[in-house]
């Protein structure tokens, strides 16, 4: 799980001395980048668009560095402010494109089949990702892929824990439902 | 008789550990007992795996020099964007504590307003002036004469007269509680009021 591999955020560093301060940023952004890469990329769909919103994420982030008080937190807060990029995004754009750059896998270490295989995979997962709402795809990305508590992802989504666990159920049934479809 | 089968939506959540006790209780003891619903559950719950096994593939166009390629990317763009970020935004001032700065701005705001209404501010009882040696004694009178008006005590007398040419039957006369003797005429640039008091 992406959960368990967090990594807590010193954050008084980002606070201190020019050159620490630059080290814990450096650290903390190869720490965190792939996570909240892939999060926003389950979100929105499209890896350009991830990109920007990640970048975007990390700016907003690092220059409030300061707002933060536990830092044991930060990286709950760092994955909220990413949700918040996405839906924002979402919410301007009011659509998910879903496209690849280019099919150019580059891991040597696997075969032509399993690459293939892998590609079909994850075009499955981001197509059934697609028939959700926004904001249930958010749900369902952070409590079944991110391992989130519900309560956290109501705090990410600003809503009840009872309208979460609702985007959680929705999410998980027209996924069901899409498998299904996709296995016939 | 066959139990009535549990919602898609509390199944869904049963999977996850996503229900209320009570509600999970409920859903639980009737899973026991029906293969439909726990067949259901199990799929969930199977869902559920795969998408957590998932969550860490990189979509299949950035694997390996792509994504190093596409972090390389990213963490410059990071950098930049706060260097500019940095470049635009006002000097950081020295932290201050907004309670503080607040009661300071209120204190002075007060500190203003005593300052500037202190001479209408009556805060005690003023200190007696001795009026002066070639005034004791001095009982005025006001009084108004044909076309003028004057203060007189004694042998002094102050009086202001109507320019000549102002019809003394235009001028007009008032006295007031608080002793003040004033006249009132129109000349040819406008209207002239005087008034006379003693202190």
């Amino acid at each position: 799980m992406i959960a368990s591999e967090w990594v807590p955020l010193a954050m008084g560093d980002l606070l201190d001395s020019p050159q620490t301060a630059q080290d814990a940023q450096n650290r903390f952004v190869s720490d965190n980048l792939r996570r909240i890469f892939l999060q926003i990329y389950r979100m929105v769909g499209n890896i350009d668009d991830a990109q920007d919103l990640t970048q975007e994420t990390f700016i907003k982030a690092l220059s409030r560095a300061g707002q933060i008080k536990e830092e044991h937190k930060a990286a709950h807060w760092l994955s909220r402010i990413a949700t918040n990029t996405a839906l924002d995004f979402l919410r301007r754009h009011g659509r998910v494109s879903f496209c690849e750059m280019e099919l150019a896998p580059e891991r040597h270490s696997e075969s032509p089949e399993e690459i293939l295989l892998r590609s079909e995979q994850q075009t499955y997962l981001q197509k059934g990702l697609e028939t959700l709402s926004p904001r249930e795809r958010a749900a369902i990305v952070l409590r079944d892929m991110e391992d989130l508590p519900a309560e956290e992802v109501a705090r990410q989504l600003s809503c009840s824990k009872a309208t979460v666990r609702s985007h959680i159920a929705n999410a998980r049934i027209k996924f069901r439902r899409y498998a299904v479809r996709a296995k016939r | 008789m066959t139990p009535s089968h549990i919602p898609s939506v509390q199944l869904a959540l049963f999977a996850g550990g996503d229900l209320p006790f009570w509600t999970r209780v409920g859903v639980e003891r009737h899973v026991a007992q029906c293969d439909d619903c726990a067949a259901l559950v199990r799929e969930y719950a199977r869902q559920q795996l795969d998408l957590a096994q998932r969550a860490e593939e990189l979509p299949p166009s950035l694997t390996g020099v792509a994504w190093q390629s596409l972090a390389s990317e990213m963490t410059a763009n990071i950098r930049l964007g706060l260097a500019a970020g940095a470049c635009v935004s006002a000097p950081v001032a020295a932290r201050v504590r907004p309670k503080l700065t607040f009661a300071l701005a209120g204190l002075a705001v007060i500190l203003s307003i005593i300052a500037v209404e202190r001479p209408r501010l009556n805060f005690g009882p003023r200190p007696a002036v001795a009026p002066a040696p070639e005034l004791a004694g001095f009982v005025p009178m006001l009084e108004g004469t044909g076309s003028s008006v004057g203060i007189r005590n004694g042998g002094r007398e102050l009086s202001v007269t109507a320019p000549v040419g102002i019809d003394e039957k235009s001028v007009i006369r008032t006295v007031n509680a608080r002793g003040e003797i004033g006249s009132r005429y129109v000349e040819d640039t406008g209207v002239t009021v005087v008034n006379i008091y003693a202190e």
